[in-house]
């Protein structure tokens, strides 16, 4: 699914022009609505299209206030959580300001601009007294700004709700995915694993490399298929996993290959989303152990800061790495995917990809309970 | 401290699988203080096995024909300890519901299974015999990265490093050993090295915090040389080196 960023990106350009372009649009419009809908009085159009115009920018502050304190508190704070009593009560004194900043507005500027127009002369609208203004500019003010205020709030629920089905419809498909992806697997696995148990038993005494390796892939595979179903698990059984995985892959490779892996043991106990980091791992492996590399490289390493945790991978690539594909590889582009998912506005990753090296820096905000507070 | 006698425990080995069983019995024999009493290819054996013979700990698999494991466990009267050895991880609340001593997967690792023997001396409240699992800590070695300098990969100890020079389009490495100018960018580099023990200081310096002899609002002395405080960066250096 395409999404237009001009819409949905949190970009400051994007929003800046989108906010702009909603201002523009309304005072357009309004403009002409004047023009179409008759006039008590007989005025031209031209006077009309002033009125409209000019009309609205003096109660621009009221509209402003009205507007952005529904957008960024009333709604996100109040409708959004369900607490529609104080929500109400919120868009009443709100309203109220309203009315007296465009009380004001229209006490302090409405000659000024007459006077710009008709160019009435100045005896003519000798200042009067700030209560007298109240009446008109309280009730002028608060319809306007009323359905500017209508409308933009009919977006940003309208954009709420979009936002919400998406993540839904995808988080749906993923899962539909996993589900038949470990369908598939769970056929046999007490097949699988007894057998695995088997070929450990006779090779335990011939071959103690391979009975290692028979365990660790063992745990590799229950892992994928019992734990991943899970929302959340053990950081420790993830950090386990890569060992695994690690321990696997250096086998496959000749000695040259300098694997440095540093995942201290959790004290913490933290919770994070399953099989994760091992694309980022398992791209490591895919790229760094080219034969094209003098000194093929590998570095993991993660850490913990603040509930924080801070992977760094780094791995050699060939100096001049002719369209390896590497920065849009499949594996990064799902580890992208979901973290966009499922750490939204709780993730940084940072990828450097130059002639020689390849960096990621990934942090992302650990959960302390494993039922979490994830969203959506 | 007074010194208790080892007890040797008798073992009962119930597996459908001879394989399987072969792993667990040759794990016994490691052990000084368990003793192999009977293995059995199902409950039915097993049951006799336990009622013959005087019987302190049971390694039995779950899924078996004729008679489920659990099952099996919850008739025996006057159970002994029971250690689960399975393949499948989904019976491990049942396990434990059943007041098993440990759960184990298959395949069992050696030092998991000593780890199981260690609980069950514990709860038996006999001494535990030193059975050693062979210490297998990491032995944690000096961070290091590798740079490509003209053709050729080199190797650095990240302590190593004094500071490090952004050219225009490559970086001056400068450490204890010598100097190394690779075609990398001053990103790459800052994003390789651990973010809490070095620092920013300047558009083309990154120098390591432990190595600063002095600063002060312009400069930072480390080594014999003294590098520049870039004006965007001082805000950060300051907060980061008096914080």
């Amino acid at each position: 699914m395409q999404r237009s960023p001009f819409i949905f990106s949190d970009e400051p350009r994007y929003r800046i022009a989108r906010h702009l372009a909603f201002w523009i649009v309304f005072f357009i419009s309004q403009a002409a609505v004047s023009l179409v809908v008759p006039s008590l009085f007989n005025r031209s159009n031209r006077e009309r299209m002033f009125e409209a115009t000019f009309g609205q920018l003096l109660y621009l502050p009221g509209q402003l206030i009205l507007v952005y304190t529904l957008l960024y508190f009333v709604i996100p704070k109040f409708i959004l959580k369900t607490k529609y009593k104080l929500a109400v009560l919120w868009i009443i004194i709100l309203c109220i300001i309203t009315g007296f900043v465009a009380s004001i507005s229209y006490w302090l500027w409405v000659d000024d601009i007459f006077r710009l127009y008709f160019g009435i002369n100045e005896k003519f609208i000798e200042k009067k007294v700030f209560s007298s203004y109240i009446p008109v500019g309280f009730i002028n003010g608060l319809r306007v700004s009323l359905v500017v205020a209508g409308f933009a709030t009919s977006i940003k629920i309208l954009k709420q709700w979009y936002e919400k089905e998406y993540r839904n419809t995808v988080l749906q498909k993923e899962k539909l995915n996993a589900e038949l992806q470990s369908l598939k697997a769970q056929l046999h696995p007490h097949f699988l694993f007894n057998t695995l148990n088997n070929i450990y038993s006779i090779t335990q005494n011939s071959s103690p490399v391979a009975s290692e390796m028979l365990v660790k892939l063992s745990d590799l595979l229950r892992y994928i298929l019992y734990q991943c179903d899970q929302p959340l698990v053990k950081l420790s059984q993830e950090f386990q996993l890569i060992k695994d995985y690690v321990a696997l892959e250096k086998i496959r490779y000749t000695k040259d290959l300098d694997i440095d892996v540093s995942l201290p043991p959790d004290e913490n106990g933290y919770y994070i989303s399953p099989l994760l980091l091992l694309p980022l791992v398992e791209n490591c492996f895919k790229h760094g152990s080219s034969k094209l590399i003098e000194q093929p490289w590998i570095k993991i390493q993660a850490e913990q800061k603040d509930g924080f945790l801070l992977v760094k991978l780094i791995n050699a690539r060939p100096a001049d790495p002719v369209g390896d594909g590497f920065e849009n590889g499949i594996g990064l582009k799902n580890v992208k995917k979901r973290l966009d998912l499922l750490y939204p506005g709780r993730h940084e990753l940072k990828i450097i990809s130059e002639p020689g090296v390849f960096i990621v820096n990934l942090k992302l905000e650990l959960d302390k309970e494993q039922n979490g507070k994830q969203t959506g | 401290m007074e010194n208790k006698p080892v007890k040797i425990l008798n073992c009962v080995v119930v597996d459908d699988e001879p394989l399987a069983r072969e792993v667990i019995i040759r794990f016994i024999e490691r052990v000084p203080s368990l003793k192999l009493v009977a293995e059995c290819s199902n409950a039915i054996e097993a049951m006799t096995a336990v009622q013959q013979n005087e019987v302190d700990l049971l390694f039995a698999d779950i899924q078996m024909p004729e008679l489920l494991g659990t099952e099996f466990i919850k008739i025996l009267k006057n159970p002994p300890q029971v250690i689960i050895i399975t393949a499948y991880p989904q019976y491990a609340l049942e396990g434990y519901e059943l007041d098993v001593v440990d759960y184990l997967l298959k395949p069992v690792q050696f030092e998991r299974f000593l780890k199981a023997i260690n609980k069950v001396f514990q709860q038996t409240g006999i001494a535990t015999p030193s059975v050693n699992a062979g210490d297998k800590t990491e032995t944690k070695q000096e961070p290091y990265l590798y740079f490509r300098t003209d053709r050729k990969m080199v190797k650095v100890m990240i302590d190593d490093i004094i500071y490090i020079e952004g050219m225009k389009n490559y970086i001056k490495i400068i450490t204890e050993k010598g100097v190394i100018i690779t075609k990398n960018s001053m990103a790459a580099a800052e994003a390789m090295l651990p973010g809490d023990e070095f620092i920013r200081v300047h558009r083309s310096y990154i120098v390591p915090k432990a190595k600063i002899r002095s600063f002060n609002n312009e400069t930072i002395e480390v080594g014999k040389a003294e590098i520049p405080i870039g004006k965007l960066f001082k805000n950060d250096v300051m907060r980061s080196l008096q914080g």
